[in-house]
């Protein structure tokens, strides 16, 4: 099938959407959606000829067509429940078919100085939260995004503002084409830990996600993001983030990836200003045919900034990984501290990763290094376990999890942790099975 | 308890044992010693069912039965363990949730209920005293960052905690000073019981001086040269292995 008319069926799924869609009455807001949707329909979906989307192929997208979700569906309580990442202690934002389902969220009690939004009431800001990437091909979901953003998270908090709570996304899958777009803004000094979780509805059929994420942080903000991706089998997922890290300010991000059919998460962040901090961490687990990609672009723009990136990968069956870790250095951006490292544990033959560092270093006084390893659980430490009674499938299940430990880590102690931990030893113990 | 008939195994092809014959009651200590690359550290992993170590002729019985075809997990919920030369790091594995599944291995095997978490910790704590182990120890990732006496502190501890009827220990007192060679030695000694045997393997006679053996065997290029009392460690401390190995061929 070439391109076109699968570039229609998008329009046609846009076209028959816009009206009901937030902002559809602001002329501004109709006028850069159409816009989006136009820079979309001209450059179809990103694929292997642009360096970035060499490893990954969203070609299966074109094999049927997408529609937006026609209705706010809805999910057995009980299963949300089971699906939050953080306790009763959080604010809440549940979205199911790309809508939010109020009654399942919790958006008061903020402090002074604080907005949280869900994106479909973001009145005038609207058109400000659809703000574009520029014409560019490798980052034209996030147009198409801009064009079909149903709702999503808008959160801003004043210089000095300290969220009491974490802020969970906990979004669930549809089979139909779901673009969520957040904004998170923080003011000089705030603090917020947000969680981003995409879970599986139940229902099996092929759905697409499409996120976009703005993330601005002031000068000696801080934010914990983590995000995990846990979609069904079937699902298509691709997520868009953009990190604006000012002098002094520390981002944490954690990413896991255990679901899903072909997923891409890629994060483009960039030093705003000196000082400033990043630690980028990653967990990949595959297993099926699940194709799973981390693609960062980390950017060096001052100087006297820390960033380091660990991503680790367990591919079983036909699983694929794939890892690409930009880093860009600027000229002037002296006293650089950049590391990165890929981890990967291929657990069968036919198990694939794709690592790739790159980095471009045009300052001459930095500490930058990378490494990357791949290999198979070590014997040593695989008889190690059986010499003390513990069965071969019960000593690689803890070594996996010792190997995931590390990423795990980095998330914030508490419930949160728990859960990412339960998540990934659940996974483990259905590859037992 | 343990009975090894005529063994012959290699490794890589090459021979290393060459027709051992030993055999260990309950409630027996016995040393092996010997020089370096005398078969001392090979004995132990074809005991265990290391993968790689290869038994061409003879055979092991434990408690009567055959444990050739036993996996080395097998063979450590029948009772069996070895305290390694070189205890292995695990990464991100605590140290308490590793023995825990051990503990509930062999209990499972034993046809006995998991040891719950509070009953572990209880156990596990009282055992690490005696030992004179931080109980931060449990929390920590297995054998990581730990220093030699550490980590030879800690096989003992995961062997009193797995409570084996059969006790190997590989150059236990390798990389040990003289006081963590002492609290080793104690923890091993307060293990000994009529039910329980020890098979000792040592380079030196010093550990010897702490678990005295009731037997001691000098192994020489994959054979037991010569066997003799406690006494026989004393003499080879004088008169070093040339002689005892010389004779011997």
């Amino acid at each position: 099938m070439s391109a076109a008319p699968f570039v229609d069926t998008i329009a046609e799924a846009y076209r028959a959407a816009a009206p009901a869609l937030p902002g559809a009455e602001q002329r501004a807001v109709a006028a850069r959606r159409q816009a989006a949707m136009e820079a979309f329909r001209r450059h179809g979906l990103p694929n292997h000829k642009l360096e970035s989307w060499k490893f990954t192929s969203l070609s299966g997208l074109e094999k049927q067509a997408w529609s937006l979700p026609a209705n706010e569906g809805g999910i057995d309580a009980a299963r949300i429940e089971a699906a939050a990442l953080v306790s009763a202690d959080s604010y809440r934002l549940v979205f199911i078919n790309g809508r939010l389902n109020a009654a399942a969220s919790r958006l008061n009690g903020l402090p002074d100085g604080a907005t949280l939004l869900p994106l479909a009431q973001a009145g005038d800001a609207l058109a400000d939260v659809l703000a574009g990437e520029g014409d560019d091909k490798a980052a034209i979901l996030a147009e198409l995004n801009a064009a079909l953003a149903s709702d999503g998270l808008v959160l801003r908090l004043q210089d000095g503002v300290v969220l009491d709570k974490p802020v969970e996304i906990l979004a669930f899958g549809a089979p139909a084409l779901v673009n969520l777009r957040h904004l998170v803004l923080l003011g000089r000094g705030a603090q917020a830990t947000i969680v981003e979780g995409y879970r599986d509805s139940g229902i099996a059929a092929p759905g697409w996600t499409n996120i976009f994420c703005r993330i601005g942080l002031g000068e000696e903000a801080r934010l914990t993001h983590v995000r995990v991706q846990a979609e069904n089998p079937a699902a298509y997922h691709a997520a868009l983030g953009k990190v604006s890290i000012g002098a002094g300010a520390r981002y944490a991000h954690v990413s896991l990836q255990a679901g899903g059919n072909v997923a891409r998460h890629e994060l483009h962040a960039e030093f705003a200003g000196s000082g400033a901090e990043a630690d980028l961490q990653g967990l990949v687990l595959a297993r099926g045919t699940a194709h799973l990609d981390h693609t960062l672009y980390l950017h060096h723009a001052k100087p006297d900034c820390r960033s380091n990136q660990l991503f680790k990968h367990v591919v079983d069956d036909r699983g694929h990984a794939v890892f690409q870790g930009g880093i860009r250095v600027a000229p002037h951006a002296q006293k650089t501290d950049a590391q990165q490292l890929s981890r990967t544990l291929l657990l069968a033959d036919r198990a694939q990763i794709d690592t790739k560092p790159e980095l471009e270093i045009l300052a001459d006084d930095v500490k930058c290094s990378h490494g990357a390893s791949i290999g198979d659980l070590d014997p040593q430490q695989v008889f190690y376990m059986k010499a003390r009674g513990i069965g071969d499938d019960d000593a690689r299940r803890l070594l996996l999890s010792g190997f995931a430990y590390e990423v795990i880590a980095a998330v914030p102690e508490g419930n949160l942790r728990d859960k990412v931990e339960a998540l990934v030893e659940d996974w483990l113990k259905a590859g037992a099975a | 308890m343990l009975e090894i008939k005529n063994l012959h195994a290699t490794v890589d092809g090459k021979e290393i044992l060459r027709g051992i014959d030993l055999v260990i009651k309950p409630g027996e200590v016995h040393a092996v010693m010997g020089p370096n690359g005398s078969g001392k550290s090979t004995l132990s992993y074809v005991l265990t069912g290391r993968d790689g170590y290869e038994v061409t002729e003879g055979d092991i019985l434990f408690n009567g039965r055959s444990i050739l075809e036993l996996e080395p997990e097998e063979r450590a919920r029948e009772g069996i363990f070895l305290a390694f030369q070189y205890p292995v790091e695990i990464p991100g594995v605590a140290n308490a949730t590793f023995l825990r599944s051990a503990v509930n291995a062999v209990r499972k095997h034993k046809g006995l209920p998991d040891m719950d978490a509070m009953t572990f910790l209880k156990t596990a704590k009282a055992k690490m005293k005696q030992l004179q182990m931080d109980e931060k120890f449990l929390q920590r990732a297995v054998n990581m960052g730990f220093s030699g006496g550490e980590k030879k502190r800690n096989e003992v501890f995961q062997m009193a905690m797995l409570e084996p009827s059969l006790m190997i220990l590989d150059e236990t007192d390798s990389g040990l000073d003289i006081d963590a060679l002492r609290i080793v030695a104690e923890g091993v000694n307060a293990l000994r019981s009529p039910e329980r045997a020890a098979l000792v393997i040592t380079h030196y006679q010093r550990l010897l001086d702490y678990i005295v053996p009731d037997v001691v065997h000098v192994l020489a290029k994959g054979r037991i040269v010569k066997t003799g009392g406690k006494e026989l460690a004393l003499e080879l401390e004088a008169k070093g292995y040339a002689d005892i190995v010389a004779d011997a061929a």
